[in-house]
Order: C-alpha cells, then sequence, then structure tokens
C-alpha cells in the first residue's frame, strides 16, 4: 500500500457560477422554510451569460419571489455590472406545485417517524479523519480556507481589483498517510476591471499578505520554501462570472464534501429541502462518522447509509476504518446503530433541519455552499456536533 | 427619395432657389442664382452688397453663366455659410439658399422620374410648396424659410395658406364606382368566350341560343355585382380610424384643428400618442420617441432631437430632426413647425409613386386566385382536347367550338375570387355583430390560424382595479372576496371574529384620502389602493361619513421619501388623540411596541414580529400590495412617536381577475392556441395569477416564467429558444412586446397581441393579429390594430377565433364544392367526347348548369354555421395550401361517383330509348341533381348525412339548393324552357332513374367519408 503521496483538492469561491448557483438554490430552500417550515422544496438553477434558468418543484404554503431572491443573492455577490447585472439578468423558471405528503409531517412520536419514508435512492457517505481539529481531510480544508480568504479580502476592500470568482487549489503530501507538508498551492484569480489591471508582482504581493498569510498564520503545517506557490500561471481571468463560463447547480459536490479525499454521493447537496434523503443522509452520515473519531475510536472513519424509496431508514449501515480503529469496525457499527437513527424522519428531527432557518434569522442553507456543508470553524451545524462521542466511547 | 425627385424637377423647371453648386474647395463657395443670367443690374447689386460685408474678400457674379463665386476672407472649415451672407443673398434674389446634392443622375432617379412623368398629375390649383432640406437647416432658418412664427401662425394666414397649398390630403383615393364594378363584371375571360359563344351562336343561326348565353352573361353579372358591391363597402370601410384632428397652435393658442386644415407653418404639439398629421421639423423635443415603421419599415422607435443637424444626404430613417406624416409619437413631447403637407408630405410622393391604395389581397386570397389560374388552364387543356376528339369524330366544326367553349365556361371555377371576398367580407359583418372590429382584412384569415395569444394582465386579464383580498391580524388570517368575509372556508362577520378588525378598519376609514363622491352614492374618490381600502371598511359595515364626523382630523403627515406611511391625528370626543397609521409594513412596525391581540393589548414580542414579516413576505409575493395598520391614543397630538403604536394588521390587496377568465383560457387552450401572460408584476403575483387562470393547461405542467425587466439584454435568438415553454412573462415593461412577439413569429407562430397603451403600439403591428380594447385602448393602439374588441372583453376573441376558423373552413367548402361539381362536368364531356356519338349535355345545357348550380349553392356553403368541434380542434396550419394533394384526390373521387351517376343514368337513358335526345335530357337531369345534392356533402368534412351529430342546418344552403332544384323542375317541365335547353320529356319511371342517378352518387360519397373519418379515428386513438 503506498502511504506517501500528493494529495490535491479544489475549491472556488462565492462568484463561480457553480457556486452561485449552488447558493441561489439554497436560498430558495430558505425562503419557503422561512416562511412555511414544512415545505418541500426543490429548487435547482443553471447559469449562462444573463440568462439565469430555475426550475423548482415545490410543495407549500409559502409564497415565494423566486427570481427576486436569485437576483438578490447575485446582487450580493457583487460582479463588476459590465460583466453580470442582477438587475438586467433575465430569469427563467419553471415551477411545479405539489401537494404535501406524510414527509411534510413534523411527527414527534418515535412510532410514527416509520411512516416518513425517502422518496430518492441514494447511497451516501459520510467522513471524518484527524487532520484538522474539525476532523476534515487537509486539502480541502485549505483550499477552502484559501477561498473564503479571497472573497474576505475582496470583501474588506483589502484587493480592490479581485472578482467574486475565484478557484483555489491545495496539494498535501502525505507520509504514513498522514499530512506531512504543503507540497503547492494554485491561485486564480479573476480581474474585476480589465482597465486597471495591477501588474503581475502586485497581485502576487496582495494575495500573499492579504490570502495566503492570513490562511496559514495559526496553521499547524505552513507553506515551506519547496512550496510551489503558483499565482495565474496563464495570467488572471480578465473577465469572469457567468458573463464567460456558465454554472449549475451541484457541479461542486467534492468542494461541498470532502475534496475527493473520501466518497461522495453524487447528488448534490445545494437545492434540497430537509425532506430529500440524499441530502440529509450525507449530513447524518458525517454526523456519525464524525462523533466516531471524536470518540477516539478511529483515526479515521467513513460511513456509508444506503437509501431505498419506500423505506423510512436505510437498508445498509456500513463503515470503515480503515484499520485505524483502536476497536473492531463491528463492534463500532453496533454503537452506531445504538445511539444513531438513520431514519429520514428521525434525521430532520434530531439535527432539527426544518427549524434551521428560523433559528438563523431566516438564512442558513444559503450560506452552506460558500461556507462548506461540512467542517467550517466557528459556525455551529447540528451534523458538526460532537456530542453523541461519549456515548460512542463507552 | 425626396431628393431624387426633386432633383429630377429642377432640371426641367426654373430654378426659385440659390443652389450651392461647388464647397468642395475650402474659402470659396460657388452658388447657382435664378434670374442672374444676363442681369446686370442683379449683378452689381448682389456684388455691392456682398463686398460690403466683412466675411468676404472676393465676390464675382457672372450673368453668363448665372453663377456666383465668393471667397471668405477667414478660411473655415465647417459648410455652414454665414448667417449675413445668407441673409443678403436671400434678400437680394429674394430666393431661399440650398445645397445642390446631386451632380451625377444615378440610374434609379431616372426610373422614378419617368414613372413620375407618366402619371404626371394634372396641373392642380394650388402652389407647389417650397422645398428644402429641411433635416440640414437650422430650426430657426426653418421657421424664416416656411414664413412661419414660432407662437404659430394666426388663424388668417393659416387659411390664406390653405387655400394657396390646398388641404392636407393625400392623392384622393376613391373606391371604385358602382358603374365600374358592374361592368368589371364583363371583362373577365368567360365572359369573353360566352360573347365568342354567342358570336358562333348567331353566325350558325341559333338566335335563341344567344340570347340564352346572353341572359346568363347578364344574370351571371347581376350576382357578382352584388356581392362584389357589399363585400367592397365593407372591405373599405376596414382601417379607416386615423385620427382626424391634429393638434396645433393658432392664435398663440393650443388648437385642435382638422387634420385637413393642417398647412406649411403651423406648430405642431408633440405629446405621446399624437397622430403627425404633416411633416415637420422638431423646434423643441425632449426624450422624443416615434414609431415610424410605416415610412421605414423599423418597428423599433426612432428616438429624435430637434439640435440634430443632417447632411443632404442623411437618409429619411436617420433624419433625426424631421417627423413625418403617419407615423406616431411614443414618448417624450416637444415642438414642431410643418414644412409639408398633403401630398408633397414623404408618405404622398410614396402613395403618389405606387398609384392609388389598392386593399391588398390576403395570403389566402392570392393562394386562391392562383389556382383559379391554373385551373382555368387546366381546363381550357380539356376543353381543347373535347374540342379535337370531337373533330377527329367527325362532329361538325361549328358545333364542336361551341361545345367546347361552353365547356369551358361550365368547367372555369369563375366563382372562386367571388367567394373568397364575399366569405371574408361576410365574416367581418359578423363579427362586428359581436361586437368585434376588423380593421384589416388579413387579420380575419389569421384568426383561423392563431397559435399563441399574449395576453396582458392589467386590464386585460384583470379589471384594473384594486380591492382587499386578505386582512391578517396578529390573531386570525380573514380572506376577503366579493365584499365578504372568510375565515378559511366560513362567511363570518368581521367584528365578531376578531377584535382587532374593528379598529383596523377605523384606521383604514381615517388614515386614508378617498372621499365619496356624492351623498349616498357607490363612487369613490381617489387613488386606487385608498378606494380599495375605504371599500373593505364600507363593506365591513362602517359609516365613513359618520366616523369621519365624529373624529375629525387635526393633522395628516403624507407618506414622504424618508416616511413610508402615512399618518393622520384626529380629535376625540375625550379630548385626548387617535393616531391612525399606514404604510410600508416593516416601517410601520418598527414604531409599534404593542400589538392588539383580538382587541386586547400585549407587547410585541420578537416571535410577533418574526412572524409578521413573515406574513408580510408571504401576502407580498402573492398580493400586489401589502400595508401595515397600526394606532395609538395619546394625551397629545404629538405624543405618538413617543409612546409607540398598537399593531392591528396586515392589508393585502391586488388588481381582481375579470370573471370568467378562467374558463376562456381553457377554451383557448381546448382550441389549441396557447396563451402567454405578460405583466410588469413580480413573478410569484404573475405566477399565483397564472395558477389562477390555469395558464399551465388542464394538465398542469409547469408554469414557465421569463423574468425581466430588460429582454432587450437578451440575445433574440436566446429568446427565441426559450420562448416556446414559457407561460408568463414577469416585469416585463411594454416596450419589450415587441421583442416577445419577433421571437414568438422567429419560432413559425402566428401571434395574436392584445395591448391598449401607446408603447404597445409596435408590438401590436408586428403581431399577426394585433387587439386592442375598444374602451380602454388609446388611439394610437386602436389606429395599428388589426382588431378592437370593442366591448372591452376578451371573451369576444373567442367569438372571433371561432367565426375566424368558420370563415376558412367556409371558403373551404366553397371551394370544394364549385371544384368537384364542375370536375363532374368535365369529365362527363370527355367521356362524351371519346365515345364519340353525339355530345351528351349540348352548349345550353352546360351553360344552365353553371349557372343555377355553381353560384347559389357555394355563396350559401360559405354561410355555413361553424362546426361544433371548430375550437376543439389545433388551429390549422398557416403553410398548408388551401385545397392539397389529398384534397385533389377527393375531388377527383367525389366528381367521378357523380359522373359514373350521370353516366349510368345516361346509359339507361340509350337502352330504353336509343340514341337522341331522351339520354341526354336524363344524363343532364341526373347530373345537376346529383351536384345540387353534393352541396350537403361538402358542408362537412367529418358529419355527413348518416352521422349529422346534431349539426345545424344551414337553412340558406337548404333555400339555395331549393329554388335551383325547382328551376331544375321547371326546366323538364315548363315546355318553353325545355325546349330552350332541347329537352325530352321525362316519364315517371325515367324520373325514378334520374332520381337513383342524382341520389346514389351522394350516399356513396357520404358513405366514403363515414369509412375515411373511421379510420381517422382508429388513427387518432392507438
Amino acid at each position: 500500500m503506498i502511504t506517501d503521496y500528493v494529495f490535491t483538492s479544489q475549491s472556488v469561491t462565492e462568484g463561480h457560477p457553480d457556486r452561485l448557483c449552488d447558493t441561489i438554490s439554497d436560498a430558495i430552500v430558505d425562503a419557503y422554510l422561512r416562511q412555511d417550515p414544512t415545505a418541500r422544496i426543490t429548487a435547482e438553477c443553471a447559469i449562462s451569460k444573463n440568462v439565469l434558468f430555475l426550475a423548482a418543484r415545490y410543495a407549500s404554503e409559502a409564497v415565494v419571489d423566486i427570481p427576486e431572491i436569485a437576483r438578490s443573492v447575485i446582487k450580493e455577490v457583487g460582479y463588476w455590472p459590465r460583466d453580470f447585472n442582477a438587475d438586467e439578468c433575465a430569469v427563467v423558471t419553471s415551477l411545479i406545485e405539489q401537494a404535501k405528503t406524510v414527509r411534510e409531517t413534523n411527527f414527534s412520536m418515535d412510532d410514527e417517524l416509520d411512516r416518513i419514508t425517502v422518496s430518492h435512492q441514494a447511497t451516501v457517505f459520510g467522513y471524518a479523519c484527524r487532520h484538522t481539529p474539525e476532523l476534515m481531510p487537509l486539502p480541502i480544508t485549505l483550499a477552502n480556507r484559501l477561498s473564503r480568504q479571497l472573497s474576505e479580502a475582496r470583501r474588506q476592500r483589502s484587493i480592490e481589483y479581485l472578482s467574486p470568482d475565484c478557484t483555489t487549489q491545495v496539494g498535501i503530501g502525505f507520509v504514513n498517510d498522514f499530512p506531512d507538508r504543503i507540497h503547492s498551492m494554485t491561485l486564480i484569480t479573476g480581474c474585476n476591471s480589465p482597465d486597471s489591471m495591477p501588474a503581475f508582482e502586485q497581485i502576487e504581493e496582495d494575495l500573499w499578505q492579504h490570502v495566503i498569510n492570513p490562511v496559514f498564520q495559526n496553521a499547524a503545517i505552513k507553506p515551506d520554501t519547496m512550496t510551489r506557490v503558483i499565482i495565474n500561471p496563464e495570467g488572471p481571468f480578465m473577465r469572469s462570472g457567468p458573463a464567460v463560463h456558465s454554472g449549475m447547480t451541484g457541479r461542486k459536490t467534492d468542494g461541498d464534501t470532502y475534496g475527493s479525499y473520501a466518497r461522495h454521493c453524487g447528488a448534490a447537496l445545494s437545492g434540497k429541502g430537509p425532506s430529500r434523503i440524499d441530502r440529509v443522509g450525507a449530513y447524518a452520515a458525517r454526523y456519525a462518522a464524525k462523533n466516531v473519531v471524536a470518540a477516539g475510536l478511529a483515526e479515521q472513519c467513513e460511513v456509508q447509509l444506503s437509501y431505498t424509496i419506500g423505506f423510512p431508514g436505510p437498508v445498509s449501515v456500513n463503515l470503515t476504518t480503515k484499520g485505524t480503529g483502536i476497536i473492531d469496525d463491528h463492534e463500532i457499527r453496533k454503537r452506531l446503530l445504538r445511539h444513531f437513527d438513520f431514519r429520514l424522519g428521525a434525521i430532520i428531527r434530531d439535527l432539527a433541519l426544518r427549524e434551521l432557518t428560523r433559528k438563523h434569522d431566516g438564512v442558513f442553507y444559503q450560506k452552506l455552499p460558500v461556507n462548506g456543508h461540512f467542517g467550517s470553524e466557528g459556525s455551529l451545524l447540528p451534523w458538526e456536533k460532537t456530542d453523541k462521542a461519549e456515548l460512542l466511547a463507552e | 427619395m425626396a431628393s431624387i425627385t426633386d432633383t429630377g424637377s429642377y432640371e426641367h423647371k426654373p430654378r426659385y432657389c440659390v443652389l450651392v453648386i461647388h464647397n468642395s474647395v475650402a474659402g470659396r463657395t460657388r452658388f447657382h442664382v435664378p434670374g442672374l443670367y444676363r442681369n446686370e443690374s442683379l449683378r452689381a447689386s448682389l456684388e455691392s452688397k456682398l463686398t460690403a460685408l466683412a466675411e468676404l474678400k472676393f465676390v464675382r457674379a457672372n450673368t453668363l453663366t448665372g453663377n456666383l463665386l465668393i471667397q471668405y476672407a477667414v478660411s473655415r472649415d465647417d459648410e455652414a455659410m454665414p448667417a449675413s451672407i445668407a441673409g443678403v443673398l436671400e434678400a437680394v434674389t429674394g430666393c431661399s439658399i440650398i445645397h445642390e446634392h446631386v451632380h451625377r443622375p444615378s440610374p434609379k432617379p431616372r426610373a422614378f422620374k419617368t414613372k413620375e412623368k407618366k402619371r404626371a398629375p394634372a396641373a392642380t390649383r394650388y402652389r407647389k410648396p417650397p422645398y428644402h432640406l429641411w433635416h440640414t437647416l437650422a430650426g430657426s432658418r426653418i421657421i424664416k424659410l416656411v414664413e412661419g412664427e414660432e407662437e404659430g401662425l394666426t388663424n388668417e394666414s393659416a387659411h390664406q395658406r390653405l387655400a394657396e397649398y390646398g388641404p392636407n390630403v393625400l392623392s384622393e383615393h376613391r373606391g371604385r364606382s358602382s358603374l365600374q364594378i358592374f361592368l368589371q363584371q364583363f371583362v373577365s375571360a368567360p365572359v369573353a368566350l360566352l360573347g365568342l359563344s354567342a358570336g358562333i351562336s348567331l353566325a350558325t343561326g341559333g338566335v335563341a341560343d344567344a340570347f340564352v348565353i346572353a341572359g346568363v352573361v347578364l344574370i351571371n353579372s347581376v350576382i357578382g355585382y352584388a356581392t362584389e358591391k357589399s363585400a367592397e363597402k365593407t372591405i373599405n370601410a376596414l382601417g379607416q380610424s386615423a385620427p382626424g384632428i391634429a393638434a396645433v397652435i393658432r392664435d398663440g393658442k393650443k388648437t385642435d384643428i382638422a387634420l385637413t386644415d393642417v398647412v406649411i407653418g403651423d406648430i405642431l404639439v408633440l405629446a405621446p400618442g399624437t397622430y403627425i398629421p404633416a411633416d415637420a421639423r422638431l423646434l423643441k423635443s425632449s426624450r422624443l420617441s416615434i414609431d415610424e415603421s410605416l415610412l421605414t419599415g423599423e418597428s423599433l422607435p426612432a428616438s429624435k432631437r430637434h439640435a440634430f443637424l443632417g447632411k443632404a444626404q442623411t437618409a429619411l430613417a436617420d433624419r433625426h430632426n424631421m417627423i413625418y406624416r403617419g407615423t406616431t409619437v411614443i414618448g417624450g413631447d416637444g415642438r414642431a413647425i410643418v414644412v409639408a403637407t398633403g401630398r408633397h408630405t414623404e408618405i404622398g410622393k410614396i402613395q403618389s409613386m405606387v398609384g392609388e391604395t389598392v386593399t391588398p389581397e390576403t395570403p389566402m386570397q392570392k393562394q386562391i386566385n392562383e389556382m383559379g389560374l391554373q385551373l382555368a388552364l387546366f381546363s381550357s387543356g380539356i376543353c381543347a382536347l373535347v374540342f379535337f376528339v370531337g373533330l377527329l369524330r367527325g362532329r361538325p366544326l361549328p358545333e364542336m367550338l361551341m361545345s367546347a367553349i361552353s365547356l369551358a365556361v361550365a368547367a372555369v371555377p369563375e366563382g372562386l375570387p367571388a367567394v373568397a371576398t364575399t366569405t371574408l367580407a361576410l365574416g367581418i359583418k359578423d363579427m362586428q355583430r359581436n361586437k368585434v372590429l376588423i380593421r384589416q382584412l388579413p387579420a380575419v384569415e389569421n384568426l383561423g390560424s392563431v397559435q399563441v395569444i399574449c395576453l396582458d394582465k392589467t386590464g386585460t386579464l384583470t379589471l384594473n382595479q384594486m380591492s382587499v383580498v386578505a386582512l391578517k391580524t396578529v390573531q386570525s388570517a380573514i380572506s376577503v372576496k366579493e365584499g365578504r368575509f372568510f375565515d378559511g372556508e366560513a362567511d363570518i362577520d368581521l367584528y365578531q371574529a376578531d377584535g382587532a378588525l374593528q379598529r383596523m378598519m377605523e384606521v383604514l376609514v381615517l388614515c386614508n384620502e378617498s372621499t365619496i363622491a356624492k351623498e349616498g352614492s357607490q363612487d369613490l374618490q381617489g387613488s386606487p389602493t385608498e378606494n380599495a381600502l375605504l371599500q373593505a371598511a364600507i363593506d365591513a359595515g362602517e359609516d365613513v361619513a359618520a366616523l369621519r364626523a365624529r373624529r375629525p382630523l387635526a393633522k395628516v403627515d403624507y407618506r414622504a421619501e424618508a416616511r413610508p406611511y402615512m399618518t393622520t391625528v384626529h380629535q376625540l370626543e375625550d379630548g385626548r388623540f387617535f393616531t391612525a397609521v399606514k404604510g410600508s409594513p416593516a416601517a410601520v412596525l418598527e414604531l409599534c411596541r404593542q400589538c392588539s391581540n383580538n382587541g386586547h393589548l400585549k407587547a410585541l414580542s420578537e416571535d410577533d414580529r418574526q412572524s409578521i414579516l413573515i406574513w408580510n413576505e408571504r401576502l407580498g409575493a402573492d398580493a400586489l400590495r401589502v400595508l401595515g395598520v397600526a394606532y395609538c391614543m395619546t394625551g397629545d397630538a404629538a405624543d405618538y412617536k413617543r409612546q409607540g403604536l398598537i399593531w392591528l394588521g396586515l392589508v393585502g390587496m391586488e388588481d381582481v381577475i375579470r370573471p370568467g377568465m378562467e374558463a376562456l383560457m381553457a377554451e383557448f387552450h381546448d382550441a389549441g392556441i396557447e396563451t402567454v401572460m405578460i405583466t410588469g408584476d413580480q413573478s410569484s403575483t404573475a405566477f399565483s395569477v397564472g395558477k389562477r387562470l390555469g395558464l399551465n393547461g388542464r394538465y398542469g405542467k409547469s408554469l414557465e416564467i421569463i423574468d425581466s425587466e430588460h429582454l432587450d439584454k437578451l440575445h433574440p435568438s436566446v429568446l427565441a429558444g426559450l420562448i416556446d415553454h414559457t407561460t408568463i412573462f414577469s416585469r416585463v415593461s411594454p416596450a419589450h412586446k415587441l421583442r416577445i412577439v419577433k421571437a414568438l413569429q422567429q419560432n413559425g407562430k402566428v401571434v395574436a397581441m392584445t395591448g391598449d397603451g401607446i408603447n404597445d403600439g409596435p408590438a401590436l403591428k408586428a403581431a399577426d393579429i394585433g387587439i386592442t380594447l375598444g374602451e380602454k385602448g388609446t388611439d394610437l393602439a386602436r389606429s395599428v390594430a388589426d382588431m378592437i374588441l370593442q366591448e372591452d372583453d376578451l371573451k369576444t376573441m373567442v367569438t372571433a377565433i371561432r367565426e375566424g376558423r368558420a370563415i376558412y373552413d367556409n371558403i373551404r367548402k366553397s371551394l370544394h364544392f364549385l371544384l368537384s361539381t364542375n370536375l363532374s362536368e368535365i369529365e362527363v364531356m370527355l367521356f362524351s367526347a371519346m365515345i364519340g356519338r353525339t355530345e351528351i349535355l349540348n352548349p345550353i345545357q352546360l351553360l344552365w348548369i353553371n349557372l343555377i348550380t355553381d353560384i347559389f349553392p357555394a355563396l350559401a356553403l360559405a354561410l355555413e354555421p361553424p362546426e361544433e368541434d371548430v375550437l376543439k380542434r389545433p388551429p390549422r396550419d398557416p403553410q398548408a395550401a388551401i385545397v392539397d394533394r389529398g384534397d385533389y384526390a377527393e375531388l377527383i373521387r367525389e366528381s367521378g361517383i357523380i359522373t359514373a351517376g350521370a353516366l349510368g343514368v345516361y346509359g339507361y337513358g340509350l337502352l330504353r330509348y336509343g340514341p337522341g335526345q331522351n339520354a341526354g335530357t336524363h344524363a343532364f337531369m341526373s347530373l345537376t341533381l346529383a351536384q345540387l345534392l353534393h352541396a350537403y356533402h361538402c358542408r362537412s368534412g367529418r358529419t355527413s348525412i348518416f352521422r349529422s351529430e346534431n349539426r345545424p342546418s344551414n337553412r340558406y344552403l337548404d333555400a339555395a339548393v331549393g329554388l335551383s332544384g325547382m328551376l331544375q323542375v321547371l326546366a323538364a317541365f315548363l315546355p318553353p324552357l325545355r325546349r330552350l335547353l332541347r329537352l325530352s320529356p321525362v316519364g315517371a319511371i325515367d324520373i325514378v332513374a334520374i332520381l337513383a342517378g342524382a341520389g346514389l352518387p351522394l350516399i356513396a360519397n357520404e358513405a366514403i367519408k363515414g369509412i375515411g373519418k373511421n379510420t381517422f379515428h382508429k388513427d387518432d386513438k392507438p
């Protein structure tokens, strides 16, 4: 088994069209849940030039001005108006209204949860490892942090010319399956106004000062002299955002999850309300895996949940610690099954998925695509809690 | 164009103007001065006056060439001539200066010139108005040139000019006179043929025949005249609604005068919707945009500005400082001075170039005419064949000539064009009865093929009138329908249900600018929103007058920039003050500290606020407008801000959908017509309205919405790609409707579009059918629309579509009948020529058949009532031929069966009586009757005499067939007529045979239709 290698993960900033579509889709989810916590909503989004396509299927009493929400998200991202203008873009919506089913009922009694069956077939994965304090793989964590810092630098106006559409990649050198050093870092930045393009040296200096250094300030592993830092190898993008490349919901699922370091379900996380198992199942699996690692039962853990239409719970719960477990994987699975309820209704109830939007002043899911669905520091995502670690450790 | 025609005339007429002929060398200009030729005194005065000017270095006038050369003292790089020089030149010569611009006569102008010469108008009694290249001159110069005043003409001088230059009318177009119509009936190929055959008859001694033929011609002409005359009248009445008045400044005042009284020098007052009565030069303008599509074909409005100065070669469409007759102001305003009127306007010139305005033929009419021609050629070929075969068989030449010509007359479907025109005209009249005014003839035809109908939401689908539809207090959510209040499904008494509501209604009455128009009346005066609120309070049982009297107004704070709410303070009887507040929910909620929960005060918790804001969002997304309502009682009038208000609730208002619209949309969908709603509202409102209207169709497909304030930024091909599935356009401004129409048309759709505003004009014109509402529509919309729904009721649109489809169907039915019966005659005669013996039908008989079977039944078929399923079928393919291949096969089959019947009877006659008049008589009788009966076959392609499916009868057809049948009976039994037609008497058994020969083909044809129908159904439903 090869245990020394380089692993790269990549991430995009908030203005990347794929990321934008994710954010819009989740903003719509929030808008429905804000008015009606039991709403069922699926929203998908595609963007190209100045047309935004939005398909939404919902069962809800809520009334939502979908194009307006999309526009306000775009406005917030703040593209250079000549590239992309929220007011001028045409929003094409395709809406289907459905009737609510039992899935959209808030049950409190445990035996009632069996009536909530899943409506999608999905095998979802959750992963956790000891690379970072949040128990996430290091490559994606760093890539995401760089992306967030890029956005931050733009919002703080410390780098004025930065466009909201940038991409980052981080390569980590692993020794004995554990992160050892930063192998490489790539930052591709878009430029907001081609008329006032700064010199390459200026960009490099600004990025080091306002992006790279803040990210690694308190990091355990910092770039060393051998780290290859690549900035705009083909020159910065003169134009960026939807004006130059199109985007779609659910095309950055690796960045949303574990940066391909662990398996992930191909289904998009964004744009789906709490009754979609392919989204909430991934959260539940992460919740389980993180608690296993937090309990000290293993160095890393990947939980697999398989759901079949018509069943309230998973038809298969499986996990692997890849030999890092201090006890047998079978034993860990037993403990998992004892302390976690992976039925759809139970996930919704235990993680309080329907109430999250209202609890967070009406904006919760919308923040996930940019801040990260997993492992983001500082925020309190219910599936990032390690409250079951003690139970598992016993 | 103007310049071209004008140069043409300058070459032949004395020049009235000083022409700048050479300007290309810097610093010098050469002029041609009229009257300078061999005029020494003019030369002297020109030279002396001009040399006196400081600007000029050198002046020389040549009396031999008539040219004047000047050299400027300072070199000038701009082309304009100093005003002083122009002034002197004009003063001395008495002429104005213009630039000679065309030195090279191009071939094109010559063509125009000759054309113009040919139709050179007889010398008019009016003076030719001055002509300049107006767009190259400054406004102030133009005022001088046309001797106008910036303050407008005086009435007196206007009258004088009117007498001098003539009224502002385009070349008068008169329709054909009655006599012309009548005479035109005689100048047609069939009549010429008939005349020829009459001549041959006379030559061969058949005086009686000649008279019969003359009679046929006369009867044909009278009928043709009658139908065409009435059709012409109806069609000519179309589209005559250009406004008859123009706003000008006379005697310093803005005055409305008759369009025809506009004279050169008049100052036009331009405002949105103004129809421009004459060509004019702008003097003032502010964001003026003009629809010039009539002249330039460009459907996007052209923007105009008075400051623009053009060059001589500037194209008409780019002369931004000129406005032209026949165009309309879309937006902005301005003033302009008239420079040309009547036939001297651009549109007048075009009109005189293309000749008289003729009503253009619709595509269908063209198709029918073309088909008529082809059929005429085809039957001529057959006639020639019959003729030569007859000759070969050894029949005498005159006789063969006669019968070939008669066959030609009988076979040529000369009724074709008349049928189409008449049917269209009758349809237009019928629609008028249903309050649908057709303004363009092609619209009738398009009605039958409309595939998409674009509807304005506001005013067309809705009443354009606000009313309260929802009330939301802390405790309850109440919906309001037609002045009644509902909690869920239950009809409730408002004040019993919730204690907060009475206070709310009081606020709505007190904090309201609307008033009741008259004591005791229902009418409210005020803005739509205020009226809606007051009406809701009245419906709830408030006595507005009493309440307002009891609580007199002490202070009002209206909405303002930073204060999105209105506050009124009222004196109470106990000396305290009642403060009523309504406005933006979020802002009003900010001011509140407490809320009224069923009449009891309680503190507003964070949760309460959150829930109120969520309701605000929900109502806001669903209804059009949401207001928050609050109040408080204070001891001091200005105290409310300190004390905090008491929240009462939210009021949601919307523009109510017209009754019956949902059913109407379903009718459109049943008829295969897609409905597209266009609205300026946000997309959630549009969605909720669209859903209530059932725009997503019977099967509840997804509602596709395009939401864009800037459709113009969307590439047309992208829009065309998206548009096919789109049911709603939200946040769209009327100016972008044109793009929607164009995109739909690009996808090959036949589009109907409603609109009533000024900026709807271009879209209405571009649509295949522009529809405007009679009462609501602006003049502009009415003048460009193809159809006007007089009662503002969209439901009449369905009637119009039914009518349109029926018209097309009926024309097809008439065609079907005419073609199949004529074919049967040809077939009989062809057969007759082939077998050789005596001919089966003689010329007079053929003419008779032509007379009694062609005209009346065909016209009656054109009056068929619409078929039952006419609104259940998809619209017809606009590209499809009116008679296609399948139809021709059917025609040949049907005519073959009729021919077989007639020949069968002929065979029977031969067997019974041997060769002679008898068999021919039988064939004639049976063929005529079979043709008459065939009209019933042609009534429908779907129902038959066996399966009538409750189809209403067509009494016109019954009458026509009855009348023709009676004539036929007279022919058989009235001896003089019988002799004329050379018929022999028929016996009882013969009658049975004839009836069989006439009836069996009908039964056979109807049976085949039944089979065809059944198989069709099998195919249809797998």
